[in-house]
């Protein structure tokens, strides 16, 4: 079992939901995002999120996954003050509703003065409905983006326990571990952070309070992220204790925080078919039957 | 009304939970802006036991989706009427599942439940079966307030998505000639793609099923079905108001 917490579901195929049902991803939580291109118009974020808390959880349930999201004003978008405080407004509509784990993700891109002030205005938000974080750190001058997101969280009374500080590296891991921050790994197919250099980290760091995840989107990333590199460490020899916590259970004690993201949710959950699915007759699966898209005793060696 | 919900809660709700809804309400009522409303319309959902039943006014509801009512009560109670119309409908477009399937269930207690016709009407086209069935099922709603072109497509959809028919209140006073169209129609679609017809198809007809084409619908497809659909036709034949052929007659031993 695994959980794939930071993922853009709305940019996969129906192929990819199978396969990673197949592959054993049982979980997946979806962060609010840019789409590539920036939005010029508000309710093009609130269609976004409605579709994040809706209608993406229902299509990823017909496959078995289990889908939770994050809500709130990206770090691209930031940039733009007046969208910027018109999302501000909308926020409250959707940052409460069920599933939503926590607010994110905010941060910074380019480290400018209206990224802060909306990210700092959102902490502030977190911090009056008591929510977890999560937290994209840029990719550009990347350790001092993330040492200050991590500053201006502990400046606006955050506790680093709800915290999730994610696209970490060699170069930022330590300190975020060192200050009580939950370290997210994105492992990127190609660049940036790769299944082999993963295992490295977690045989140096350890396990704790580290979580992998895919962050696949509309670019050239994989959905598979979080089953491949823990095969991989498999293969390395890391325990099936280390695994599961840098792959499942230090997503779920981080994000678990929101009252809102629960075990009993897969593991009660009926296998979805066409009686008790949300979407039947004209709905996505058109009459076909789930029966041989879900994950079966032969698939498991899919990974090997 | 107002009353009346907030009794209903009152037996069911933990004292603390009580006094959440209390407080929030207090806040909907008093503060400015809608911040403080769409907060608690969502927030009921963490409260403890949201899912516990509640039967009101003939139906199963839960505690969450009773919450939510009062607190929409609560909001139209202290709110002009265009801006209460203009909030909930502002609602309707962001609400998540539960919160659709609550708001379809309580357009009827509001005191312009005309005015979400076109939310409703939405909640009908989805493929979201819960949220459908949410309007269709148990709901006076539609046949209050659909025209004709919207109760035949609540129909058609009910069947699309095999959902039953039995539980749409007043299915049969609403029977139409145009519905019979369609219905045959579909009926005729999913043969020629050798599919079977949903189960409620013979009930639909109510007691027209001495229509022509519904008799030969029935002539064709004998041999493709169970004893038990076999059951329903049967059924339908004998509820027919109009004459049916000898030949049907002794293949459904009406
Ligand atoms: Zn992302």
């Amino acid at each position: 079992m695994y959980i794939d917490p930071h993922i853009h579901c709305v940019s996969r195929t129906t192929d990819d939901y199978i396969n990673m049902a197949r592959a054993g991803i049982c979980a997946v939580i979806e962060p609010a995002f840019w789409l590539g291109q920036p939005r010029t118009t508000s309710g093009s974020f609130v269609d976004y999120f409605s579709m994040i808390v809706g209608w993406e959880r229902f299509r990823a349930s017909m496959y078995g996954i289990s889908h939770y999201c994050t809500i709130g004003l990206n770090s691209k978008e930031a940039n733009n003050e007046k969208l910027g405080e018109e999302v501000m407004e909308i926020l409250p509509r959707f940052i409460c509703k069920e599933k939503v784990v926590a607010i994110g993700e905010i941060g910074y891109d380019e480290q400018t003065k209206l990224e802060d002030r909306f990210y700092r205005e959102q902490l502030e938000l977190a911090k009056e409905l008591d929510m977890v974080v999560l937290v994209h750190t840029p990719h550009r001058d990347k350790k001092r983006g993330t040492y200050k997101s991590m500053d201006v969280a502990i400046e606006h009374g955050l506790p680093p326990d709800k915290v999730i500080i994610d696209h970490n590296n060699e170069e930022t891991c330590k300190e975020v571990l060192d200050r009580g921050f939950w370290a997210g790994f994105t492992i990127y197919p190609r660049t940036k952070m790769d299944s082999r250099r993963m295992v490295e980290i977690v045989k140096q760091y350890g396990p704790e309070r580290i979580i992998v995840d895919s962050s696949a989107d509309w670019g050239y990333s994989d959905p598979l992220a979080v089953p491949r590199t823990a095969e991989l460490m498999r293969k390395h020899g890391i325990s099936e204790e280390v695994i599961k916590m840098v792959t499942y259970q230090n997503a779920l004690d981080a994000y678990g925080q929101s009252g809102q993201f629960k075990e009993s949710d897969w593991l009660n959950a009926e296998k979805p078919n066409q009686k008790n699915s949300f979407f039947k007759g004209n709905g996505i699966l058109r009459g076909s039957q789930l029966e041989h898209l879900l994950p079966s005793a032969e698939d498991d060696t899919i990974y090997h | 009304m107002i009353d009346k919900v907030f009794e209903v809660l009152e037996k069911t709700l933990s004292t603390p939970a009580k006094e959440w809804l209390v407080d929030q309400t207090n806040s909907i009522a008093n503060l400015r802006g809608t911040k403080a409303l769409f907060l608690a319309f969502s927030l009921v959902s963490r409260q403890p036991n949201a899912n516990q039943e509640i039967e009101f006014d003939g139906s199963i509801w839960n505690q969450e989706a009773l919450s939510r009512l009062y607190i929409l009560l609560k909001f139209q109670e202290s709110h002009l009427a265009d801006e209460v119309i203009r909030t909930i409908s502002l609602m309707a477009d962001t609400s998540d599942i539960n919160e659709e399937i609550c708001l379809n269930k309580s357009y009827q207690y509001l005191t312009t439940p005309e005015a979400y016709l076109a939310k409703v009407r939405e909640s009908c086209r989805t493929n979201v079966v819960p949220i459908f069935e949410s309007v269709a099922h148990g709901n006076p709603y539609p046949v209050r307030y659909f025209d004709e072109e919207g109760w035949n497509q609540l129909i058609l959809k009910a069947l699309f998505v095999d959902s039953t028919l039995r539980p749409i209140l007043s299915y049969k006073d609403r029977f139409n000639a145009d519905l019979q169209i369609m219905l045959i129609h579909f009926a005729e679609e999913r043969m020629a793609a050798d599919r079977p017809l949903p189960a409620d198809w013979w009930y639909a007809q109510v007691d027209k099923a001495g229509h022509p084409d519904v008799q030969k619908i029935a002539l064709n497809i004998h041999d493709r079905l169970s004893e038990s659909e076999k059951a329903d036709v049967r059924q339908a034949l004998l509820a027919a108001g109009s004459p049916i052929s000898e030949e049907l007659k002794q293949l459904y031993t009406v």
